[in-house]
């Protein structure tokens, strides 16, 4: 046959696979990507060191994302926050209960939340991380993974045998999760408060590098929701331990002109998902 | 053409692309380190080797993702078309044809990208400036990448020509 039919014949079927076929998820694919594993991981660890030199990560600042805090201020804060856990301390007893219902579960903490190194990022537009689990237990896909940073994502394919599995990034566009607002404020002695922000509970959908939330009657989101504002986690579908766990912030609003339509609001993630090293998975 | 040079880059490109994905971004665009090998081969090996090398490559691109099959195998094919065949009208040594024929590879994979996210039945949305941009970040990193790559390129014993 001509090669060049056999050329446009390849060209084709590309084009009928990319545009009509749903993505395949398939242990071979994650086997596939498991063999890239020992040029992928050094070579990452290596990006990572040489990027925290070059570009340190900016923690935001969360109480206020506008201007930075001077150190008095956060002196200041500090002993008040000092004065918050002497007060939680207090409430210890009721977190007791919650304990004896993790003890039910037979197990300690540490065994429901299993450390995963990152041993690969994402590979084109979509937002996902390879992590290495051969030393994990009972990886399976829907499993949240966690971060001091706050929501990571969810496992979306593991390999046969376990030993790498996907995690699909909070920021991903496949991505949908519940959520719900709250902001930091002030009571009148000035000491720091938690208050929910009282809208229906948004879907959070990845965009990219960061999330969006539409579908927001705009009249309830004008002068409610307020940038600044922090969007936790509240999907039923995960354990109930994470709710309340950060997503992001909410650093942009985009409202029409009048209360008819539907708010547009961007959320973006703590740090960039992206550069972490290790995150945990939370097996139960 | 010799095909074990060709897997052993193919494997080191591939696997440096997801160890450095997500790393290296510049204003939302991300380098594509697997479009500069595509690029290497379709300006030196003949057309018809060039476009199923490319396809190949593409389809291992589009393997260790998540997406559907065949993005960036439909891609790369389409560089190598584009590409493999006219070192006679290129100086396909010279850094000034690395930069635009990356940039121009770049933006077709873009191109292919946001239109397959806009309308494949499962695509999924992908904004065009930041690929954009990763074009032109890519076309960037393809000088050093692409004149490293021209010193090993008597390995590969390419046969030029249409």
């Amino acid at each position: 046959m001509n090669r060049g039919i056999v050329h446009f014949l390849m060209i084709l079927a590309a084009a009928i696979s990319a545009f009509t076929l749903p993505e395949a998820k398939s242990g071979v694919r994650e086997v596939a990507q498991g063999l890239f594993v020992p040029i992928a991981w050094p070579v990452r660890a290596i990006g990572l060191a040489i990027s925290s030199r070059l570009a340190p990560h900016e923690q935001k600042d969360l109480l206020s994302p506008d201007k930075a805090r001077t150190a008095d201020e956060l002196r200041q804060q500090n002993a008040e926050l000092l004065t918050r856990i002497l007060n939680l301390e207090a409430q210890l007893d009721d977190l007791k209960q919650l304990s004896a219902q993790y003890q039910q579960l037979g197990t300690d903490l540490r065994k429901l939340v299993q450390p995963a190194t990152v041993v690969a990022g994402p590979t084109g537009s979509r937002q996902t991380l390879t992590v290495g689990t051969s030393g994990l237990k009972a990886v399976r896909e829907g499993m949240a993974v966690v971060h001091p940073l706050g929501f990571v994502g969810q496992i979306f394919a593991v390999a046969p045998g376990a030993a790498t599995a996907r995690v699909l990034l909070v920021t991903d566009p496949q991505s949908k999760i519940a959520a719900r607002f709250f902001r930091f404020g002030r009571r009148a002695d000035g000491s720091l408060v938690t208050m929910p922000v009282d809208i229906p509970a948004p879907l959070v959908e990845g965009d990219g590098d960061a999330m969006v939330v539409r579908m927001l009657p705009a009249r309830k989101v004008r002068n409610v929701v307020k940038i600044g504002d922090v969007v936790v986690l509240d999907e039923p579908k995960l354990p109930p331990a994470l709710k309340g766990l950060r997503i992001g912030t909410v650093t942009a609003i985009d409202l029409p002109p009048t209360d008819s339509g539907h708010a547009t609001i961007k959320v973006e993630p703590t740090g960039d998902l992206t550069h972490l090293h290790e995150v945990l998975v939370v097996s139960k | 053409m010799r095909w074990l040079p060709l897997a052993l880059l193919a494997y080191v490109m591939l696997g440096l692309q997801l160890g450095l994905g997500g790393l290296l971004k510049f204003h939302g665009g991300e380098m594509n380190l697997v479009l500069i090998a595509a690029v290497f081969i379709a300006l030196n090996a003949r057309r018809q080797t060039a476009v199923p090398v490319c396809f190949g490559l593409g389809l291992l691109h589009d393997f260790i993702g998540i997406g559907p099959l065949g993005t960036y195998a439909l891609a790369y094919s389409l560089v190598a078309v584009l590409i493999a065949g006219t070192d006679r009208a290129l100086a396909p040594e010279h850094p000034f044809t690395h930069f635009f024929v990356t940039l121009i590879a770049g933006a077709m994979v873009a191109f292919v990208v946001v239109i397959q996210g806009k309308y494949a039945r499962y695509g999924v949305h992908v904004d065009l400036w930041p690929s954009m941009i990763g074009a032109f970040y890519t076309a960037v990193i393809a000088l050093p990448a692409l004149w490293l790559l021209g010193r090993f390129r008597r390995a590969f014993r390419f046969r030029i020509g249409g």
